[in-house]
């Protein structure tokens, strides 16, 4: 059986169970309803002439605010057949005796119009604008206008004739002698816009299935399996663990298709006939790479959490997590800045909202230059490749884990490679790479960012405690090496994206000192979780030491430059509060690791 | 499917041992009774048996072949139902049937004929369709030991498969293996309810924290302890007795026991007639005689049932001599 086939054939039992009963007819009823949804979403959006949907268009910068274009162009806009009537009476009555104590829309603008031609011609004008000047001039005195300087006191307005927007204001109240215009409100955009919202919407809604929604059903249903003990009858079928573990996800991620396709094909078709298909084409890729990640990471949560915690505790948790990141990543994919450009790397929602985005408009509308567009794919190619290793690097934990094959869950290479591949994509995201910003502070933050993956890793490579004859002593020693090394690569990384080795040497030996306590409280941590149950007062006595461990920060920033003017105060922070905390400081500092390693050791 | 272990043995915390050093000799087409107290090993060995637990030690022999680096192949030869299996609740008989066929690679011809072949053996037929959370316990049993056999296993694994069913669900379930065993599957089935296993298994092992006890054909073994005390509950028809003492027809009926050297070890009431539970220590010819002398001396003897069985005897036995 080819492999092609083994993964189809492994996938049946799980895609025919998410589709039993009317379940597929209705999950490709829902797909139909949810893609014409989306062409009536689009055509509302982008033609309704309500408010709501206008104030949806402001939002998303797609038509200009409607004072504006009063004041620009001015114009009196109006909702209705009726308000137009009233309008245009009260235009025709223009100017009324200024004793009506009546206000109205036509007469603040004539007003506004009034004083704004009135401070023009009494503001300095160059050469060119001498003729404009006169006529604005002659149009007051033809209305029998005053023509005295307004006073500031009681009514500013503002007049530049260097200023391209005010010279176009008063050409187009010059031209309407003074008499606005009265609009009925129309949405602004064009059919090919209107397209575009359409695609837009479509983009997003795949991007939520994909990268939301699928690694929350991929998830939930591990934890389901795990806590309901219906894995362990699987695992004895003719399934391979891998294949078990594809088949899972496939189940759930086949309605994720369903649901997904005529966004795809609405997304493409719009773009094939709006904008640029490559984009489009990259982001359903990044999605699908993304997914993959995503989905692996759900099905290691959903594993490790299920027996602890019920599938639907753990599926809040799930979304709240994805819907957060989901919601972040789209957000910076939608504006891309100089400084946040890296996150493209890191997030798959940012890169696959930007990539949409980039299908459907121009990059010059969104981009500064070509340089940063190109930064832009290069964060997006090195993401999505680090992301498909990860999502591989996790699969391969899970197959051990739910296999029970295997000493750990990473082997020491696969480890060190996913230290690698986070490290690259994290000092890739780091905005403060961009920034005239210190270089410890990228060290210290992306070092502070990689704790989590970091300890993760150290995590996966602890020896299972169910595997071998004899129980295996944990490598506490070995282990920290890993860490250190790991550590090591990040500075390494650091030094060679930022490009300045000399700054090495100027580095306190105390921040070394710092740093070597805080890879060893990490490293120790992340092991202790691992090597036994642990009862209330280990887990508060973890929690307490994570927090501490957290001070070490402040601390390596404390010393990192300048070399002179150090005293003891800064050896310990906490003396700087009081010479008590800087005791218990002290003693801390050496009693979490000490502690830690010797429960470690009792463990052993 | 013949299956063997040798010096098989796991620990899951390194130090203490689930199994230690089990040597087993299952014969192909047998009912095979694993029996033990809990925590004796017995579901381990199951899971090992079953390839979803590796050994930490010895090795697992099927049809005296090492058990291959990737036990897929084996796996389809095996059906496999663990201790504490609950089902899909949303799925009725036929897709979760479905399910664990096209687990096992069966073809879809194929596997809805033993679909349908399966719930018709399992009297399930009329519960085709219906979600299983809404049928009974016995139903959800058969239901488990339905999906172990729909791929066609060679070998049964079943661990405490009789657990929480009724009398009529176990008769059932008997029906069901003696006609897999006609099949020629080999089934091997742990359980602490002796009486199920009795006259079921051809051959049965005892084992205490991990390690074997006793192992063989049951006959053998029974004969091998020497077990010649039975325990019967005799229910009587009787008047009710004066102050709460027991009526004539006890009373009498203690004397003959007396006399027959019976031992008496409780009486009490069932059903609203009293009742006595004896020791007999011979065979079933003195249990016969003491029967025709209660009637003799007038005691309306209603029924006369064996309480313990002659296996629960010599788990009894053994405990004594030597698991205690």
């Amino acid at each position: 059986m080819s492999k092609l086939a083994q993964l189809r054939s492994a996938a049946l039992p799980f895609v025919t169970r998410a589709h039993r009963g009317g379940r597929l007819r209705r999950f490709v009823l829902m797909s139909v309803l949810l893609g014409v949804l989306t062409l009536i979403l689009g055509a509302w959006i982008s033609f309704g002439n309500g408010p709501f949907e206008a104030e949806i268009r402001r939002g998303f910068d797609l038509e200009e605010s409607r004072w504006m274009r009063e004041q620009q162009e001015f114009i009196v806009v109006v909702d209705s057949r009726e308000e137009l009537a009233q309008a245009n009476a009260q235009v025709a009555s223009l100017p009324y005796d200024h004793s009506d104590m009546g206000w109205n829309r036509p007469k603040a603008a004539y007003d506004d119009a009034v004083q704004f031609v009135t401070q023009a011609t009494w503001t300095d004008a160059p050469r060119g604008g001498y003729a404009m000047r006169d006529r604005a001039a002659n149009l007051l005195a033809s209305h029998g206008l005053s023509t005295t300087r307004p006073d500031p006191d009681t009514y500013y307005t503002y007049f530049s004739w260097h200023d391209a927007e005010n010279v176009a204001r008063l050409q187009a109240i010059l031209a309407a002698d003074l008499r606005p215009q009265i609009e009925l409100y129309e949405s602004p955009l064009t059919v090919v816009e209107g397209i575009r919202v359409t695609g837009a919407i479509a983009g997003g809604i795949f991007t939520l299935l994909l990268l939301v929604i699928a690694p929350l059903l991929v998830g939930t249903q591990m934890a389901q399996e795990v806590h309901e003990n219906t894995l362990m009858p699987l695992t004895g079928t003719a399934l391979r663990t891998r294949e078990l573990i594809l088949g899972m996800a496939a189940g759930a991620l086949s309605i994720v298709g369903i649901l997904a396709a005529p966004q795809a094909l609405i997304l493409l078709a719009t773009v094939a006939a709006t904008g640029y298909l490559l984009p489009a084409l990259a982001g359903i890729l990044v999605a699908v790479v993304g997914c993959f990640f995503l989905s692996t990471l759900a099905q290691l949560l959903g594993y490790a959490l299920g027996s602890q915690r019920t599938p639907g505790v753990l599926g809040m948790g799930l979304l709240a997590f994805f819907g957060f990141f989901g919601m972040v990543g789209a957000a910076f994919g939608l504006a891309p800045h100089r400084q946040t450009i890296g996150i493209l790397a890191l997030l798959p929602e940012a890169a696959t909202t930007h990539l949409f985005r980039s299908s459907l408009l121009p990059h010059e509308l969104f981009f500064s230059n070509w340089r940063l567009a190109h930064e832009a794919d290069f964060a997006i190619a090195v993401g999505t490749v680090g992301l498909g290793l990860l999502g591989i690097l996790g699969m391969r934990a899970l197959e051990r884990r739910v296999g029970r094959t295997g000493d750990s869950a990473l082997t020491r290479p696969e480890a060190l490679l996913g230290a690698f591949v986070t490290t690259v994509l994290v000092i890739l995201a780091n905005p403060a790479r961009h920034a005239y910003a210190p270089v410890e502070a990228s060290f210290l933050l992306t070092l502070a960012i990689l704790s989590v993956p970091f300890a993760i890793f150290l995590m996966m490579r602890a020896p299972f405690t169910q595997h071998g004859a004899e129980r295996k002593p944990m490598p506490v020693v070995g282990l920290l090496g890993e860490l250190a090394l790991w550590a090591g690569l990040h500075g390494v990384v650091t030094l060679i994206v930022i490009g300045r080795p000399e700054l090495l040497a100027a580095v306190h030996p105390m921040v070394f000192a710092y740093l070597g306590w805080y890879l060893l409280v990490l490293g120790l941590l992340a092991l202790r979780v691992v090597a036994r149950p642990m009862g209330i007062g280990a887990r508060v006595w973890v929690a307490f030491s994570a927090l501490f461990a957290m001070f070490a920060f402040p601390q390596m920033a404390a010393w990192m430059r300048p070399w002179a003017n150090h005293g003891l105060s800064d050896a310990l922070l906490f003396l700087q509060v009081s010479p008590f905390l800087g005791f218990v400081q002290a003693i801390l500092l050496v009693l979490i690791p000490w502690s830690l390693w010797r429960s470690l050791r009792r463990a052993a | 499917m013949d299956v063997e272990l040798r010096d098989l043995s796991k620990t899951y915390d390194g130090s203490t041992w689930a199994v230690r050093e089990l040597t087993l000799k299952i014969p192909s087409g047998s009912i095979f009774g694993l029996i033990g107290p809990n925590g004796a090993g017995k579901s381990t060995t199951l899971r090992m048996l079953a390839t979803v637990v590796a050994p930490s030690g010895g090795e697992l022999l099927f049809d005296g072949a090492p058990l291959p680096k990737d036990p897929s192949e084996v796996r389809r030869q095996i059906g496999f139902l663990g201790d504490g299996n609950p089902l899909y609740k949303q799925m009725s008989p036929a897709e979760y049937l479905r399910f664990f066929g096209q687990c096992y690679r069966l073809p879809a011809a194929e596997l809805e004929a033993a679909i349908e072949d399966t719930l018709a053996t399992f009297d399930l037929a009329g519960k085709r369709d219906t979600p299983s959370g809404q049928l009974s316990k016995g139903m959800r049993q058969r239901l488990l030991i339905a999906r172990c056999l729909i791929h066609k296993p060679r070998l049964l694994l079943l661990d405490e498969p009789a657990d929480g069913l009724d009398p009529r669900s176990r008769s059932d379930l008997r029906a069901i293996l003696l006609k897999a065993k006609e099949r020629g599957v080999t089934i091997l089935v742990s359980s602490h309810i002796l009486r199920e296993l009795d006259d079921l298994c051809d051959s049965m092992a005892i084992i205490q924290r991990g390690r074997l006890v006793v192992a063989g054909p049951v006959d053998a073994i029974i004969q091998g302890y020497d077990v010649s005390r039975f325990v019967y509950r005799l229910r009587l028809l009787d008047e009710p007795g004066e102050n709460g003492h027991e009526g004539p027809g006890v009373r009498r009926a203690l004397e003959v026991l007396r006399e027959r050297r019976a031992l008496v070890e409780s009486t009490g009431v069932e059903d609203g007639q009293p009742t006595i539970t004896i020791q007999v220590q011979g065979d079933e010819a003195l249990m016969a005689d003491i029967l025709a002398a209660l009637v003799a001396a007038g005691v309306r003897v209603v029924t006369a049932s064996r309480l313990r069985s002659r296996l629960e005897d010599v788990y009894n036995r053994l405990s004594d001599d030597r698991v205690n």
